[in-house]
């Protein structure tokens, strides 16, 4: 049966090949920085099963140490120019977002087809992990697209994504770093606290105020951590399971997808989340530093009231 | 996105139906393709099913013992989704017709 295994194992192959690219970078002052950084993510990939709790989160904070004390510089590939780009892109003009697009449409269309491939009264794979499993085959099979399009290699493609990897450098693995975070809150008793807070607050039998509880919680708890991957959580320990879904019988599935696009609405309006409301200002000569949040808050008021009203009608 | 692409195009445009444009409010045009861009991406992309945030509620879902689906998820991004390019697009729509208002300001006080 194919599960996760297989496809951890390809994560872990590519982040290991970006260490070993980027090790061998001369370009890049800083690349033993990225060789570890990358290395240390592709162990936890290939490896983490074995390392236990312990070893994952010394791996972990040796990564913080290292892209917050040493840094992570910028690479460069080997076989990358401007005229060559150019000449493809006129050669193959629209045709070139074929491969972009066959990796959505491949994963749906595999998440919706795997659960049904049964060989020999098993099926082929997990049934919990077909949507993963299918993402990682469109990704394959987009590369061998591209491939076949191109006429490029393979490293140049490994080589092409480390450059972009290094674009956005350690602030790639910000989502995965906050969500195990809010998983630690959650783990200490955040989200109990947070639920008992609530609990005192609001009528024990409105359903609405639950609601409005949960999606504005998430909201708020965001704009504080600057992603509502680290809210989500605490937010959803403390009231949304224990509330909406088990005393009022809530459906998990919109209380959790309208809960987390709440927790969106609380991003827009904050300078912790810099990668989308500060660094654009920077990029787009702006003397005003929180014009794009100014630009936002009335959407992201709007949009929350929206989310709350679809969540009390939907989620009983 | 918003630098090469939709920045320059929503100044130009600008520029173009209201002639030339005081600093102050191509600054505002910039933050909001800025604030354009924010909106969509985050409100667009819980509709695709292998994005992080469906893979951390599924996980979390879970790990609790509630086995979902994330094309599930994903579905019920719908109705936040299309909310959000109605709220968002009234209020570009706004924020046009408050231009086109400075611009016949600013001619009147030219003639």
């Amino acid at each position: 049966m194919i599960g996760l295994l297989p496809v951890y194992l390809l994560a872990g192959l590519v982040f290991g090949a970006i260490a070993i690219l980027s090790a061998l970078d001369r370009a890049n002052p800083k690349r033993w920085a990225n060789a570890a950084f990358w290395g240390l993510f592709a162990t936890s990939f290939l490896l983490g099963d074995h390392l236990g709790d312990l070893g994952n989160g010394v791996l972990v904070i040796s990564m913080v140490v290292i892209a917050g004390i040493v840094g992570l510089g910028q690479g460069r590939a080997r076989n990358s120019n401007m005229e060559m780009r150019n000449s493809l892109a006129q050669r193959h003009g629209n045709r070139l977002f074929v491969a972009a697009l066959a990796i959505p449409t491949m994963t749906l269309i595999g998440a919706l087809t795997f659960p049904r491939i049964v060989i020999g009264g098993a099926p082929l794979f997990d049934p919990a992990q077909t949507t993963l499993v299918a993402f990682a085959c469109s990704v394959i099979l987009a590369m061998a697209l591209a491939r076949l399009m191109l006429g490029e290699r393979v490293p140049a493609a490994l080589d092409e994504g480390r450059q972009l990897l290094d674009l956005l450098s350690w602030a790639a693995l910000l989502p995965q770093m906050l969500a195990a975070l809010g998983a630690v809150f959650a783990l200490a008793g955040l989200g109990t606290a947070v639920g008992d807070l609530v609990a005192q607050a609001i009528p024990a039998d409105s359903r609405f105020a639950t609601v409005a509880a949960y999606t504005f919680g998430m909201a708020i708890f965001t704009a504080m951590m600057g992603n509502a991957f680290a809210a989500f959580p605490v937010m959803t320990a403390g009231i949304g399971l224990p509330l909406i879904v088990m005393k009022f019988g809530g459906d998990p599935v919109v209380m959790a997808a309208i809960g987390m696009l709440s927790g969106f609405c609380g991003t827009l309006t904050t300078p912790m989340a810099a990668n989308f409301n500060l660094v654009p200002i920077a990029l787009l000569g702006i003397q005003d530093r929180y014009a794009i949040i100014k630009a936002q808050i009335p959407t992201a008021i709007l949009l929350l009231m929206t989310n709350t009203v679809l969540m009390y009608v939907f989620v009983f | 996105m918003v630098r090469p692409l939709i920045a320059p195009m929503a100044e130009a445009a600008a520029e173009a139906q209201f002639g030339p444009l005081p600093a102050s409010t191509r600054e505002r045009i910039r933050a909001q393709a800025g604030a354009a861009e924010n909106v969509g991406y985050f409100f667009g992309e819980d509709i695709f099913i292998a994005i992080g945030s469906i893979l951390l509620m599924r996980g979390f879902l879970q790990q609790n013992g509630i086995l979902v689906e994330p094309l599930e998820l994903s579905v019920w991004a719908i109705p936040t989704a299309i909310s959000a390019a109605i709220i968002h697009c009234a209020r570009l729509y706004l924020f046009e017709r408050k231009l086109k208002n400075a611009a016949a300001a600013r001619e009147k006080a030219r003639t």
